[in-house]
Order: structure tokens, then C-alpha cells, then sequence
């Protein structure tokens, strides 16, 4: 287990490195000087000029590239265009917002798309299991913004029952009022996609020759399917939530947005209508590297869980 | 529609035969010839101009003279939605193809010359560490805010998974006798590939790319609606209803008609798509 460890920690390194350069690049995929870009057509050279200081655009491309690396693992991701604060400031400011709204949302998907899938697969053809796939199908046929404004409305604006904007702490009553529909906003389309993969991985497993053994020893069919079947069901599932766990941070984007919460995916929005590279930059670097983060620790979970990874 | 084509290869064939039993999936079809009409058809079927304003008339619940009501401008709702199809559809199909050419190049190069293989599939990671969305918005974020950057952004977003379904149908394809044969009687590399190995990949790039296509039509909705994409006037579903989003409490309609328009759409390709999953082989999952 401890060389899995260390080797996939290793393997962290080039894709870490990748995804610096990509986020570092995109200041200049952009078509033109991006100085001017950031500036404005109509801005004086001087301020072209000092943008230009500032970013270190002068530099050749390699020299560009060091200098950001070389901030980025000290901790330094700039400042903000706009507003000069240091891009570090702002999303530690942000961060935890949008993480709890990530967190709630992927425990909300997993307790309702892994019961919702099992029951399907074990009344499999039955009214139950169609009705729900059919929902499944439904709920990501959605786009994020639509659920949001549809429980909006529903809930905030007619039935009054949740408050429509803004963000509280989770430690307070209030906190968990604001950000229950932007929770299952963000993961409604979650929960469609975990009952539909753990239907169909539960159906594999049911075909099993071990699940045939079991009930052939005369285990009762409810230990049959939750102590054996269901084991070696969630497997494949505990991949895909790591997964939707950086769905749901793009989801969040959205959702911030419709919800007003002071959250990352808003900063990183309404940075990109300024045109504040920095700060685009900075969210999308966090949330690749949280997104790659979280997919190593589900990876290191499943060799625990599932010996066989670890030996291949 | 399968009596008008050139006779398809056998294993496009194949997968036809066993789509047209899922009710589903038929079902999905239709409902993609009838948006597909609606696209073409805009100019003759669209009651009003989309673009025509009328303030006094603003907000007008459905009614018989305007079936979806009016927007905030008073321009007639079912005739923008109408007109918005055609924005989706061609959006969504342009974006895939980018995909769709860009990544089964790529994935034909990574499967067939190992030498490749390790540092195309090491890019993929790189690029797949970042959620589909977020690069999108990333890329649209450098390229500037507009449809047709949209496009290019949803299309290069949806790359990998096109490069790792074609590598994978490569590496397996490749170990057949018939790849062997080929190389002996001298064919060429790109002979090989072309004739012999493209061919062979088509299914599984088919069925993915009409899953894509409700991905691709969805990603470009919400970029749209985060004010990423599509720009006033224009009658593109995700900015109706970003705009509609401040009325919400006053005329709940102008965002609900085109919400139902995207979800009907998605919801036709992910029918058709899931048919076509499970015609092709019931354990794919992608």
C-alpha cells in the first residue's frame, strides 16, 4: 500500500505541472496583446505599458512561465486587476463558501442517488425501477441554472418556505435554510447520474456467481444484497462521486451566480466579464488542483478498499 | 431515414437494427427530426420576428394571439424559441464536430504509434483535471465572452473523452489478424488506419458523440446564461433566461418556455443516446 501511495502522489507532480501551464497559458490564448485586451482598445499606451510591467509581459514566454510557477508555489497568485487586492486574499475569502456548498452537495447526491440506484436494481422492471430511471433521465436532461430558478421560484418566491440569496455559516440555523436549495441545485443532477451507475453496477454484481452462491447456501435475500452484492457494487460508485465532486464545482459557478452566494464560482464570473485575468486564473488553478486532490484521495480509498488495485 | 442512406457498414447496421427496438430511443428520434424541422423550418413557421420589440405589449401572459407570451421587450416568446432552435441545434453539432475531428485524430495517433500513446494520454489527464464546465469557461474566459468562442470552448473541452474512446478502440482493434495481414501484403500506415482501423472505431465514436451532443448543448446554455456566450438580442435559450431571471417574480413565463426548450432538447439526445449506448453494448459507460 505504500508504494500505491507514494506512486500515485508522484504521478500528482506532471499533472499538477500541466494544469499550471494550461492556467498559465490562457492569458495568452487570447487573440492580441493582452495587455491591451485587459486594458481596453481606447486605453493610453502608458497604462498598456505599466499592464504590460506588471504582468511581466515583456518577458520571454519561458521566463513568464518560472516567474508565475515560482509565485504560485509560494503562494503568490497576484493581484486582482481591478480592485489590487492579492488574488490569494480573495479566494481564501471565497473558498470555504463554495467548499461547504461542494460538500453538502456531494453527500446530498450520494444519500439519494446510491439508495435510489440499489432499489431500482433490485425491483428491476418494476414500476419503481422505471419511474425512477425515468426521473434520473430527467434530472440530467436539466441545466443547472433551470433547477435553480425552478426551486426559486417554487420554494422562495411562492411558497416562501427558504430564502433566496446569500449565504449564512453552516454553524447557524440560518446557514442551513439559506443553502438548502442552492444544495440540491448543485446536485440534482448528481443524484440522477450516482442511481443511475449504481443501478447498472448493481445489476452486474447481482449476476455474480457469489451472489448465486449465497442465496444458493440460503442467506435471506436482504443479506444477500446488502452484505454481498452491494460491497462490491459501490466500487465503480465511489470513483464517480470523487468525479461529481468536481462537477458539482463547476455547477457551483452557476449556482453562486443564481443564488448570490459569495462564493469562488461567482468571483471567478464575474471576473471574466471585467476581464480580471488574475483572478480567473487563481479559481480555475484551486479548483483543478481540489478536483485532482479529492480524485487521488477516492483513488487511495478504493485501493484500500479493493486490495486488487493496489498490486496492478 | 436508414432507406435513404448509402448501405452502411455492417456494424453501424447492426446497431441500427437493434436501436429501432428501444422504445426510448425511437422515441428520443423523433423528437430530434421534429426540432430538426422546427431549425429548418424557423423563417416559415415563426408566427413574428424575433427581434421585433413592441415595450407597450411587454410581459403578456400566454395568449392566443402570442402562445408563449411576450418578454420583457414585448417581442413575441415562441417566435425566439423558434428561431433559438436553430441557434442550439447548429451550436451543439458545431462544437461536436470540433471535438469529434480534433479528438479522433488525436486518439487514432495515441493508439496506433505507442511511442505517442504515453504523452497524448498524459495531455488528456491534464486537460481532464480540470471539471468539463470550468475548462470551458476557462477557455472562453481567454478567448472573450461570444457564441462562436463558445463554440470553440465547448468543443475543445469535450476533446478528451473523444481521444480515449478512439485510443481505446484503436488498442483493441490493432491486435486483430487482419491489421497483421494488412501490414504484411505492405499497406501503408495511414492506408491501414483509414481503411481498417477508422472504419472499425465508427460505433462507439457515433453513440459518444450523440451523448456528447446533450453535454455539448447543455455546457452551452449555461455559458450563455452566465452571460459567457450568446449576447442580446440574440434568441439563444440560456441568455433568454438569464435575462428572464430578473423577472422571475413578475413573469415566471419569459424564463419557463425556454428552460422547457433546453430540456426537451437535452432530454431527445440523451434518449437517443442511452438507446444507442445500450445498442451498442449495454456494459459501455463513459
Amino acid at each position: 500500500m505504500r508504494t500505491y501511495v507514494a506512486r500515485r502522489v508522484l504521478m500528482l507532480i506532471p499533472v499538477l505541472l500541466g494544469v499550471s501551464v494550461l492556467v498559465f497559458l490562457l492569458l495568452h490564448l487570447a487573440p492580441g496583446n493582452p495587455a491591451l485586451l485587459i486594458a481596453g482598445a481606447d486605453a493610453p499606451p502608458e497604462t498598456v505599458a505599466r499592464i504590460e510591467r506588471q504582468l511581466g509581459l515583456d518577458q520571454p514566454l519561458y521566463v513568464q512561465y518560472w516567474r508565475y510557477l515560482s509565485g504560485v508555489l509560494r503562494g503568490d497568485l497576484g493581484r486582482s486587476l481591478r480592485s489590487r487586492v492579492p488574488v490569494s486574499e480573495e479566494i481564501r475569502r471565497t473558498f470555504g463558501v463554495t467548499l461547504q456548498l461542494t460538500v453538502v452537495g456531494v453527500t446530498l447526491s450520494a444519500l439519494g442517488g446510491i439508495p435510489l440506484g440499489v432499489t431500482s436494481a433490485v425491483h428491476q422492471n418494476s414500476i419503481v425501477d422505471n419511474i425512477t430511471m425515468f426521473t434520473a433521465l430527467l434530472g440530467i436532461s436539466m441545466p443547472v441554472f433551470a433547477v435553480g430558478l425552478i426551486l426559486m421560484w417554487v420554494f422562495g418566491l411562492n411558497l416562501g418556505w427558504f430564502p433566496i440569496s446569500g449565504f449564512k455559516p453552516l454553524t447557524t440555523v440560518e446557514g442551513w435554510r439559506h443553502i438548502v436549495l442552492p444544495a440540491i441545485t448543485v446536485s440534482l443532477a448528481s443524484v440522477a447520474t450516482l442511481a443511475r451507475l449504481t443501478r447498472s453496477s448493481m445489476l452486474e454484481v447481482l449476476r455474480q456467481d457469489y451472489v448465486r452462491t449465497s442465496r444458493a447456501k440460503g442467506l435471506g435475500e436482504r443479506k444477500v444484497i446488502y452484505r454481498h452484492a452491494l460491497k462490491n457494487a459501490l466500487l465503480p460508485v465511489i470513483t464517480v462521486v470523487g468525479l461529481q465532486f468536481g462537477y458539482l464545482l463547476g455547477g457551483a459557478v452557476v449556482t453562486e451566480t443564481i443564488f448570490s452566494i459569495p462564493g469562488m464560482g461567482r468571483l471567478s464570473v464575474s471576473a471574466i466579464g471585467m476581464r480580471d485575468f488574475p483572478i480567473v486564473q487563481g479559481t480555475v488553478l484551486v479548483i483543478a488542483v481540489v478536483f485532482v486532490l479529492v480524485n487521488l484521495l477516492v483513488d487511495l480509498l478504493y485501493a484500500l478498499i479493493d486490495p486488487r488495485i493496489r498490486y496492478k | 431515414m436508414a432507406a435513404d442512406m448509402p448501405r452502411p457498414k455492417s456494424g453501424v447496421n447492426a446497431l441500427w437494427k437493434r436501436l429501432k427496438r428501444n422504445k426510448g430511443a425511437v422515441f428520443g428520434l423523433l423528437l430530434v427530426l421534429l426540432l430538426v424541422c422546427v431549425a429548418v423550418l424557423a423563417p416559415v413557421i415563426s408566427p413574428y420576428d424575433p427581434y421585433a420589440q413592441k415595450v407597450a405589449n411587454r410581459f403578456k401572459p400566454p395568449s392566443s394571439e402570442h402562445l408563449m407570451g411576450t418578454d420583457e421587450l414585448g417581442r413575441d416568446i415562441l417566435s425566439r424559441i423558434i428561431w433559438g432552435t436553430r441557434i442550439s441545434l447548429l451550436n451543439g453539432l458545431v462544437a461536436v464536430l470540433i471535438a469529434m475531428t480534433l479528438g479522433v485524430s488525436v486518439g487514432l495517433l495515441a493508439g496506433y504509434y505507442p511511442a505517442l500513446d504515453n504523452l497524448i494520454m498524459r495531455v488528456a489527464d491534464i486537460l481532464m483535471a480540470l471539471p468539463g464546465i470550468l475548462l470551458a469557461i476557462a477557455i472562453v474566459a481567454a478567448l472573450g465572452p461570444g457564441l462562436a468562442n463558445v463554440m470553440i470552448a465547448v468543443g475543445i473541452s469535450s476533446v478528451p473523452p473523444f481521444v480515449r474512446i478512439t485510443r481505446a478502440s484503436v488498442l483493441s482493434i490493432r491486435e486483430h489478424e487482419y491489421i497483421e495481414a494488412a501490414r504484411a501484403v505492405g499497406a501503408r500506415d495511414s492506408q491501414i488506419v483509414s481503411s481498417h482501423v477508422l472504419p472499425n472505431c465508427v460505433a462507439p465514436i457515433l453513440v459518444y458523440s450523440t451523448l456528447r451532443l446533450s453535454t455539448v448543448i447543455l455546457s452551452t446554455a449555461i455559458l450563455s446564461f452566465l452571460g459567457l456566450g450568446a449576447q442580446p438580442p440574440t434568441p439563444e435559450w440560456g441568455a433568454m433566461v438569464s435575462i428572464a431571471r430578473a423577472y422571475l417574480r413578475i413573469a415566471p413565463h419569459t424564463a419557463f418556455f425556454p428552460i422547457l426548450a433546453i430540456f426537451i432538447t437535452v432530454l431527445a439526445f440523451n434518449f437517443v443516446g442511452d438507446g444507442l449506448r445500450d445498442a451498442l453494448d449495454p456494459r459501455l459507460k463513459v
